[in-house]
């Protein structure tokens, strides 16, 4: 049962406050990605529109052509806020696909263990055991370094990094929900297995799923980041958000910040958001589910 | 930029404990019999008097693959194996050439020459060098498979030994330049002459006559050198050295600023601007000798229709060339750290040759070249560029990618580490590719990247163009046989310009050689970019 609003700490109810604020960002971040060809002053992947004339300004300057470069440009001539938009749409569209691609393997595999049972079970979730025992990180890299660069290649990384958890989530509560009485009046009806799992078994799973998947979204894009970061990732003529700060960072030392400073600030605050968002999320399913 | 003249005399008189050692092993060689009593017993007082230093610690740019001198031709490895080895020749910080092993040289005949060599000269593991460990390292540099000095003695058609220190070469063409290719072979134990390149990476065969001893090689990690006490030349102010690599930009830059090394080599163009205003450190900078410039493949498959390889027509050379924007790249990219180039070898450099201009940038004439050339659309390319070699490579790849944009020609940037990006460029992957030279004389440079390919007589070994001018290699080879610097400079300039004009490559600009040291460290800026230990000294007192 949940703890009445009484006894609640002073941190979960500030928590609990801010939550919308979470999800508000989180969905104006995504907004801002989707709109990035209509917000963006210049498109920053067209590489015809970069002048190393206008590289290096120093942000609310404008360059010779009269453009203002809101946060600066960076060292090819990329207006930063186009960049930091354009380079959001790649972060989040690539953590997306790779978590979509991750959840679905993740539940096929935890559903077929659980409700198979027996070998296949203890198989499948030796495969997540030995997976969860590389980080993240290193099973990623070691798939880019065979895969190659490229939005596609990281989407797959995501997905081979992140299916595990998903399984081992899914698994563990379609066992809980198999010894329920309407997953025995199901099968006393001689439904197909097929009709079973989809129709009954998965929707009452998904609730702690879908808290999961929210978190690893912003695993997924941190992911990514450091893959580009590294020069793993994203070609270096489409940037994400990480390859930005990449880019940015060999003048930082020389005080020209701002082509580091605010992708990293856009980076931070939408795995926060997303983070907290997800938190929220996660406590009001447990809360549903404990009226249920 | 210039090297500060004030320095080139400073280097001579370095510290009082150095030159009293100088002078006091020239009473030894002097005195012969005392000699080996003598270098026993006495530098052990002198090395008394010095403060115990912690070692010098070094951060490179570039990462020595391995210790085998005769394995693999790139700058990193060659800078670590003038640590360890010596060449009969040298060149000095000006790229002029100083006798080495070799005292002196001399042609008896156009394919014939007499190298003298300095006698007394010991290997780290005590055994004496002479005439019988030049022969076997310049058997081993030609006969190790896969080694790329090949090419240094490939003209090398006889050696006889006289005395042990007399060596006569015989070349099967004139070969005018041949002391200086023999400033690449590294001079090995005969001892070793059969080792693996795994024996010298272990460091049991890793035994020159240099002025360090290798302590430990940790790959892609550090090198750990002691002094030789032993050398026959100057000996460094260090008693150890410690050479360690941190390839990305940055981390060089925090592991100087944050004290982990005293000095750093090819310090990022944005960070040069910033250190010159810090008291605490101080820069050394001058144009190297390294060129940047593009290779375009101009092969034409049999049967493949022409407009499917653009590179090979002049005119879409041509406008390439008028695309980019060099003026920008060098000062905006590279904050004013390089020099736009019209030749293949930088200024100041044999060969040289200063009636050619810097191409024009001249957008609007490229896109009419390219029109006229039959691709009024422009075309597709693939572009590529290592991305942790030259300072700014990939940065300058995406530059050149956004201009030729501009133009109508569409790029696939490919960066790549250079272990990864030097094989697949030279298996001709890649339309445009992106490589820095660096060579004392314009001959060896144009005979390595723009002669007819040729293995048999070691030419055009990194002539990733395919370019093949009869015109060229006539001037070249007549070069070889110019036994007369200035007539064969002059000559080597004619072919330098016929290349130019043909775009055989397309160059971008001289790259500025770097680096940023602690106060208190002095070191002269090396034309041809190497790092050396033993040539960082204690800086005089200013006042």
């Amino acid at each position: 049962m949940s703890p009445g609003m009484r006894g609640t700490p002073p941190r979960q109810a500030a928590q609990a406050r801010s939550a919308p604020v979470f999800a508000l960002v989180t969905l104006t971040l995504i907004g801002a990605a989707l709109a990035a060809p209509w917000l963006a002053p210049q498109d920053p992947y067209d590489l015809a529109n970069l002048l190393l004339d206008h590289a290096r300004l120093s942000p609310l300057t404008r360059d010779e052509a009269g453009m203002l470069h809101l946060l600066g440009s960076d060292d090819q001539g990329r207006d930063v806020l186009s960049a930091i938009l354009y380079g959001l749409r790649v972060s989040l569209g690539v953590a997306s696909a790779g978590t979509t691609l991750a959840l679905a393997a993740g539940l096929t595999a935890g559903l077929c263990a659980a409700w198979h049972g027996g070998r296949t079970d203890a198989m499948l979730m030796r495969l997540v055991d030995l997976q969860l025992s590389f980080p993240t990180i290193l099973v990623a890299l070691m798939l880019m370094a065979a895969l190659g660069q490229g939005p596609d290649k990281v989407v797959i990384a995501i997905a081979v990094s992140q299916w595990a958890y998903y399984a081992r989530t899914v698994r563990g509560s379609a066992r809980v929900e198999l010894q329920r009485d309407y997953i025995a009046a199901a099968r006393g009806l001689a439904l197909p297995t097929r009709r079973i799992v989809v129709r009954h078994l998965l929707p009452n799973c998904l609730a702690p799923v879908i808290v999961l998947a929210t978190a690893q979204m912003a695993a997924a894009i941190s992911l990514e980041a450091t893959l580009s970061f590294l020069g793993l990732g994203v070609p270096v003529t489409r940037p994400s958000l990480g390859l930005l700060i990449a880019n940015g960072a060999q003048y930082v030392f020389a005080g020209q910040y701002w082509m580091s400073l605010w992708p990293g600030v856009v980076l931070l605050a939408t795995i926060v958001a997303i983070q907290q968002a997800g938190h929220w999320a996660g406590r009001k399913a447990a809360g549903g589910g404990a009226s249920r | 930029m210039t090297i500060d003249p004030g320095q080139g005399g400073a280097v001579r008189t370095i510290s009082v404990w150095s030159r009293a050692h100088r002078g006091l092993c020239t009473a030894c060689a002097g005195i012969l019999a005392a000699a080996v009593a003598g270098a026993a017993i006495l530098p052990a007082p002198a090395r008394a008097l010095e403060p115990a230093r912690p070692p010098l610690r070094i951060g490179l740019a570039g990462e020595p693959t391995t210790l085998d001198p005769h394995a693999v031709n790139i700058a990193p490895n060659n800078a670590l194996a003038w640590h360890l080895f010596e060449a009969l020749t040298h060149v000095d910080a000006k790229t002029r050439l100083v006798p080495g092993l070799a005292l002196s040289w001399q042609a008896l005949s156009p394919t014939e020459w007499e190298f003298r060599l300095r006698p007394g000269v010991r290997f780290h593991d005590g055994s004496a060098f002479d005439a019988e460990d030049v022969v076997a390292s310049i058997e081993r540099a030609r006969r190790l498979p896969n080694g790329q000095f090949g090419s240094f003695v490939q003209r090398i058609s006889d050696l006889r030994i006289i005395d042990p220190y007399t060596l006569r070469i015989t070349t099967a063409q004139p070969h005018a330049a041949l002391p200086l290719d023999l400033d690449s072979i590294f001079i090995i134990s005969r001892r070793h002459a059969k080792a693996s390149s795994d024996a010298f990476d272990r460091g049991e065969a890793a035994v020159g006559t240099g002025p360090w001893r290798l302590r430990r090689f940790s790959r892609g990690e550090r090198v750990e050198l002691d002094r030789n006490d032993d050398f026959h030349g100057v000996l460094p102010d260090w008693a150890s050295a410690e050479l360690r690599v941190y390839g990305a930009e940055r981390a060089r830059m925090a592991a100087l600023l944050g004290g982990d090394v005293d000095l750093i080599e090819s310090v990022p163009g944005a960070d040069l601007v910033r250190l010159r205003t810090n008291p605490r450190f101080a820069i050394e900078q001058a144009v190297s000798w390294r060129t940047l410039f593009f290779h375009a493949d101009e092969r034409v498959p049999e049967n493949a229709a022409p407009r499917s390889h653009p590179l090979a027509d002049p005119r879409v050379r041509q406008a390439l060339s008028l695309a980019i924007d060099r003026r920008a790249i060098v000062g905006r990219l590279l904050d004013g750290a390089g020099r736009p180039a019209s030749n293949l070898v930088a200024p100041g450099v044999f060969g040289h040759d200063s009636t050619l201009a810097v191409p024009r940038f001249d957008p609007a004439l490229a896109r009419q070249l390219l029109a006229e050339a039959g691709f009024p659309g422009g075309f597709d390319l693939t572009l590529a560029a290592p991305n942790n070699r030259y300072p700014g490579d990939a940065r300058i790849a995406q530059a050149v990618a956004a201009m030729f944009a501009r133009v109508g020609v569409r790029v696939r940037l490919v960066t790549l580490p250079v272990n990864v990006y030097l094989p697949r460029a030279r298996r001709g992957e890649f339309a445009l590719a992106l490589l820095g030279w660096g060579s004392f004389s314009a001959d060896l440079a144009l005979r390595s990247l723009v002669a007819t390919r040729d293995p048999s007589r070691g030419n055009g070994g990194w002539n990733w163009s395919y370019y093949s001018s009869p015109e060229v290699d006539r001037l070249l080879d007549a070069a070889a046989g110019e036994f007369d610097p200035e007539r064969r400079e002059a000559t080597v300039r004619r072919a330098m310009r016929q290349a130019m004009n043909d775009l055989a490559v397309i160059p971008l600009h001289h790259t500025m050689a770097s680096w940023a040291m602690t106060r208190g460290l002095r070191y002269t800026a090396r034309t041809d970019e190497f790092t050396f230990a033993h040539e960082v000294h204690p800086a005089t007192e200013r006042r």
